[in-house]
């Protein structure tokens, strides 16, 4: 029935191997395996006989794989107690080109491993094929050897080679003689959409279905039940990053924690949807927030009766923003007009992403609202956002609404002059700043604005002043900001009536100028304002010396009041109260100055006749600063506080006192007479601040003194002595870290 | 956010073959479906009473994977029909050094959903491969045979055509996980046909 043509000539190598042991070894050697081979008698030569492996011929369109098993098995029965080896697999080697008879044919090598030599006695039968030890083969092979068949030699060495390849790789040995597939196979679970591969299930339907239908069900399954598109997707819309809610492990870092004392919260708590947090985050806000919400919503009405009592227009919700924020983010005008105004809000407050409210009117293209601030005197038109925009850019990125309107009103803006601010000097004069940035102007641009010389500047900066509290400021801090909440402040510092107190901005010398800086000024304009500050502090009485100190001072006054001496104007009577009182502290006035008119008119006489003395104006104002200098409380800054003395067991006696800070140590004055009382240079004595910075300590071993001064300023204090003690020398102005307020 | 917590955290108990399943575990949910959908045709009552309940779960293993046998061409397909066929051309491979012997040692979640199998990373950022539940033809477990005892499982897939086939080889942790990757499979088969979708 074969037809020739479909056979195909195989070569079968049956090898075991001798032992279990040989599987895992990594090392080839050729003893550990055994090979079937068949003896055919040599032709010609009778005696002779040699070996060939065997060799078949199967249908070439079959399944080769088992009809070359079916061979192997046939072959060995009769000499394995009609047991038969089991192939475990056919692993096809290579196929040879075949010589002789067959010359020009090719026939396949296929190695069929089976199982581990067993111990029984394997049964001789002429003719039939046998097992011998592949070392002892190898050792006479040869292609030219005479015991083999010459195909046989030359698939055995092209299986010795290939057994040793296979022993270098990992596992392969083990893979080759490991069981038949049938012996290993565990779970079979086939898809019934493919019933046509296996078995058929009974009339080839699966549960009443046919595999078509099954497989129909299943790709149902690959289509989508609900296709959700963003619609924001390539809007271009800016994409912001705010959080909705940051939770932090309070125990993080703790170590491990009691499981068993964690309660887990009732399942409602947090198996609510999302919505429903959204909602709950809502109703929070609302209640939280209801002037946020009522500029949110331009409820006038409700505004200024929440403004009236005394909501915070500063107050930055849950997502940092401030009510007017709000206003001007949904274009709300009379809210925004009633926070500005009734609210006094701070027109340039920035929100917690910092935006201003003119970035969020200009970005919403309410022009209306723009307008409202941009005619605000505290404005900065000049604002940048995070991203260091300004608000005309916003608008044009967002051109909502009136965007037009809205650009035309801010670039119109810029060419409106600027608001201005007086600053003053101690003599009463001011000048004009322009505040090119509103009350967002800074000290450092306020100074600029000055238009000092680089050299004065040095020696002053901008202090801000009411009547009992004065502060300096430092270059970064925002003077018209900190005269907004002047109040608080004073508050903060003071037992005052802050409603008494009024806020100037001034120029004046900078309490950590050393003296030896200020001994080598030169500039006129620069002495004049020191000289009007001196002069200002020793008729307030800030300036403790001895009578013949004030004298001096006082004929160095007239001289560079009246100018020289004249004996015919400058009588007895030419130095009566009035007059007395520019040129003595005030103190004094009443009490002593009478006495010393004599004096001080005879010391002017003298000091208009000396030839020595350049009658200069800015050299006599140098000479009145030199008599100055040693005074033990010049240049420094005056705190206010209180001490208390212990008159007797029971009853305290509190006495009011300035605190004077300056570069030279601390000084105490009596604030009613103007007394000195204590004077400590720095290094004699150490200080230590109070609970809740209310009062500070003096301890000075060298004078056995103590003492406690009570004051809300002793945290201002404190610091300034520590900045003042550690820099007595003339340093490096970068240090930008002031003595100030905040 | 909270299952992906509660997920990391049973992930890194690497003890448990099974990983984690969305709703149901596994073992309650399938107890009545431990065998071959192909043998179960006539067991329709208990496949139905399940069939709801695991209709939205995704049971998650983790295994290794060794490797696939990729777009193997129809008339190749024809000859491996039978499984032992199909474990004898892996074997062959493996043999021939285009399959490895053993797997990669980054392990990987098999989820097995009624939409099919999906195999990913760990973290469950990447997915390697999905094989949609109406091209799977069948999953077969088998001892590698290499004497660890280690179980794979082979995978056969095809196209929508039906011109290719693809065998896709994971090693499993456990013989027990390996059934009842079978298992969980199997009752997806028979899910799908009780789902109402038409």
């Amino acid at each position: 029935m074969g037809n020739e043509d479909s056979l195909e000539d195989v070569f079968v190598a049956v090898i075991r191997p001798k032992s279990q042991v040989s599987l895992s070894s990594k090392e080839y050697r050729a003893k550990a395996y055994e090979i079937l081979l068949i003896e055919v008698p040599l032709e010609g030569k009778e005696k002779k006989r040699k070996k060939v492996l065997l060799a078949t011929k199967i249908q070439a369109a079959g399944d080769k794989s088992k009809s070359i098993l079916d061979y192997v098995d046939e072959t060995i029965r009769p000499i394995s107690n009609n047991q038969g080896f089991i192939g475990k697999r056919v692993v096809h080697l290579k196929k040879f080109l075949l010589d002789g008879t067959n010359e020009g044919k090719e026939a396949s090598l296929f190695v069929v491993p089976v199982s581990v030599k067993d111990n029984s006695k394997p049964a001789y039968i002429a003719g039939s094929p046998s097992f011998y030890c592949f070392q002892d083969i190898m050792r006479v092979c040869s292609e030219t050897s005479i015991h083999f068949c010459s195909v046989t030699s030359k698939m055995l060495l092209a299986l010795d080679k290939w057994l040793a390849e296979q022993h270098t790789v990992p596992h392969a040995i083990q893979a080759l003689f490991r069981p038949a597939p049938v012996e290993r196979v565990k779970t079979n679970v086939s898809n019934p959409a493919y019933s046509s591969e296996g078995k058929l299930s009974d009339e080839g339907l699966h549960m009443g279905y046919t595999a078509l239908e099954i497989k129909s069900k299943m790709m149902s399954l690959e289509k989508a039940d609900m296709c959700i598109l963003n619609p924001l997707y390539g809007s271009d819309l800016q994409y912001t990053n705010r959080v909705d809610k940051v939770i932090i492990n309070p125990y993080f870092g703790l170590g491990a924690p009691d499981y068993s004392k964690i309660q887990i919260p009732n399942r409602e708590k947090w198996q609510h949807g999302p919505n429903c947090v959204a909602e709950d985050k809502e109703r929070q806000w609302v209640d939280d927030f209801p002037l946020h919400r009522s500029a949110c919503e331009g409820d006038t009405e409700l505004l200024s009766k929440l403004l009236d009592s005394g909501f915070s227009v500063k107050q930055l919700d849950s997502d940092h923003w401030a009510p007017i924020h709000y206003a001007c983010w949904h274009g709300k005008v009379e809210a925004t007009k009633l926070l500005l105004g009734k609210g006094n809000c701070n027109p340039n407050l920035l929100n917690g992403q910092l935006s201003s409210p003119l970035h969020f009117a200009a970005r919403g293209g309410h022009a209306e609202i723009v307008q409202l601030l941009l005619q605000h005197p505290e404005i900065d038109r000049h604002i940048e956002d995070q991203q260091k925009r300004s608000p005309l850019q916003v608008c044009e990125e967002n051109k909502q609404m009136e965007w037009e309107e809205t650009v035309k009103l801010l670039q119109q803006a810029n060419s409106k002059p600027y608001e201005k601010v007086r600053i003053y000097r101690m003599d009463g004069s001011y000048r004009s700043v322009e505040l090119k940035h509103g009350n967002n102007t800074t000290v450092q641009q306020i100074m600029e604005g000055m238009r000092l010389s680089q050299d004065t500047q040095q020696y002053f900066t901008i202090w801000i002043c009411s009547e009992n509290l004065h502060l300096q400021l430092k270059p970064y801090h925002k003077p018209l900001q900190h005269m907004r909440i002047w109040t608080e402040i004073v508050t903060d510092l003071t037992v005052l009536d802050p409603q008494r107190e009024t806020p100037q901005l001034f120029l004046r010398r900078d309490v950590r100028l050393p003296l030896e800086v200020e001994k080598k000024v030169e500039d006129p304009l620069a002495i004049l304002i020191l000289f009007d500050e001196a002069r200002h502090c020793l008729l307030k009485g800030f300036f403790p010396a001895p009578d013949s100190k004030l004298i001096t001072l006082a004929s160095l006054l007239l001289q560079i009041i009246y100018g020289s001496y004249e004996s015919k104007k400058h009588k007895q009577g030419f130095l009566n109260e009035e007059n007395l009182k520019s040129i003595v502290p005030i103190s004094k006035v009443k009490s002593k100055a009478y006495h010393w008119t004599n004096r001080i008119l005879h010391e002017y006489k003298a000091l208009s006749n000396s030839e020595g003395v350049s009658k200069e104006m800015h050299h006599l104002q140098r000479l009145f600063l030199q008599n100055c200098w040693d005074i033990p409380t010049y240049g420094a800054a005056f705190f206010t506080g209180q001490v208390y003395t212990k008159a007797s067991a029971s009853n305290h006696k509190v006495i009011r006192v300035y605190v004077g800070v300056n570069t030279k140590g601390l000084h105490l004055m009596n604030m009613e007479t103007k007394v000195l009382l204590i004077s400590l240079e720095y290094c004699t004595f150490m200080w230590q601040l109070g609970h809740a910075d209310q009062y500070f300590q003096i301890h000075s071993g060298d004078n056995k003194m103590n003492f406690i001064v009570h004051t809300k300023q002793a945290g201002l204090i404190v610091k300034l002595l520590m900045k003042l003690s550690g820099q007595m020398t003339p340093n490096d102005k970068s240090v930008t870290d002031k003595y100030a307020y905040g | 956010m909270f299952r992906k917590v509660k997920k990391r955290h049973s992930s890194s108990s690497s003890q448990s073959s099974e990983i984690s399943t969305k709703s149901k575990s596994v073992d309650s949910s399938l107890g009545g479906l431990s065998r071959s959908s192909t043998v179960a045709s006539l067991d329709t009552d208990s496949t139905k009473s399940s069939g709801n309940s695991t209709s939205e779960t995704c049971a998650e293993f983790r295994v290794k994977y060794v490797g696939a046998i990729e777009k193997l061409q129809f008339d190749m397909c024809k000859t491996l029909q039978e499984p032992l066929d199909l474990i004898n051309y892996i074997d062959a491979t493996q043999q021939d050094g285009k399959l490895p012997f053993m797997p990669g040692d980054e392990e990987m979640i098999l989820g097995v959903s009624k939409y099919g199998v999906k195999v990913a990373s760990l973290d469950q950022c990447d997915v390697l491969h999905r094989h949609p539940l109406y091209l799977i033809v069948r999953m077969l477990c088998y001892d590698d045979g290499l004497g660890a005892g280690k179980n794979l499982l082979a995978l056969k897939t095809t196209d929508a055509k039906q011109e290719e086939c693809s065998i896709w080889v994971y090693q499993c942790s456990s013989s027990e996980q390996a059934q009842s990757i079978c298992k969980v499979l199997s009752a997806f088969f028979d899910c799908a046909l009780t789902s109402d979708k038409s």
